[in-house]
């Protein structure tokens, strides 16, 4: 195996991995509603 | 070291290439290189440099690839290149490669190359089949009949721009 001739250098981002949709969110239940105290 | 540099290119590029089959590991076909895993860093051994009376390669430690050597992990720009290594076991492939490249006409020498994909040899030789098998599971890799592989790189991103090749 050989390459002959000129070359030229160049840079090259690597292949990435297909990206993942990111998860969503937990959002937290909503705290109960306290009924005012009655006096 | 390549972190800081601005990428030329910032989209995969794809080679293809082929290895000796040494029991269940792949060898370079003509330097005593060894690919342990999917993924090999380049590096320029003080084997290579003895190789061919030493013409064409850089006597003195250096950063692989470089331009006035013959070091890098090879690939070429198009499939069967040359299919045919002696009476070694061997299969072909697709690589990917990326960091510094020295793009030639027909091929390139890379900084670092995964392997993606291998060629999955004819039912009629069943005992490359069955090596080739055996490296690919080892690996990780998918293998694919040989004239899939064109297709395999296309998927992936393709071979290096014909813009980004230096002409004969």
């Amino acid at each position: 195996m050989s390459l002959s001739g000129p070359s030229r250098t160049i840079v090259v981002e690597p292949l990435k991995a297909p990206v993942k949709a990111p998860a969503p969110k937990t959002v937290p239940p909503p705290s109960p509603v306290k009924e005012p105290a009655r006096t | 070291m390549t972190a800081a540099v601005a990428p030329d290119l910032a989209a995969p590029v794809l080679g293809f290439r082929a290895w000796r089959i040494v029991g269940d590991r792949l060898m370079s076909p003509y330097i005593p290189c060894r690919w342990d895993g999917r993924v090999l860093h380049a590096e320029c051994f003080d084997a290579n440099r003895r190789l061919q009376g030493g013409r064409g390669w850089l006597a003195a430690p250096h950063a692989s690839p470089h331009p006035d050597c013959q070091c890098g992990i090879y690939a070429y720009h198009r499939p069967g290149t040359q299919g045919y290594y002696g009476e070694w076991l061997w299969t072909e492939g697709v690589l990917s490669v990326w960091g510094r490249i020295e793009a030639h006409a027909q091929g390139l020498r890379a900084e670092h190359g995964g392997i993606e994909a291998l060629a999955r040899p004819p039912r009629n030789d069943p005992e490359r089949r069955r090596a080739v098998d055996a490296v690919a599971e080892r690996l990780g890799v998918p293998t694919v009949a040989r004239p899939e592989l064109a297709d395999v790189a296309a998927a992936l991103g393709g071979p290096l721009p014909v813009a980004l090749r230096p002409s004969r």
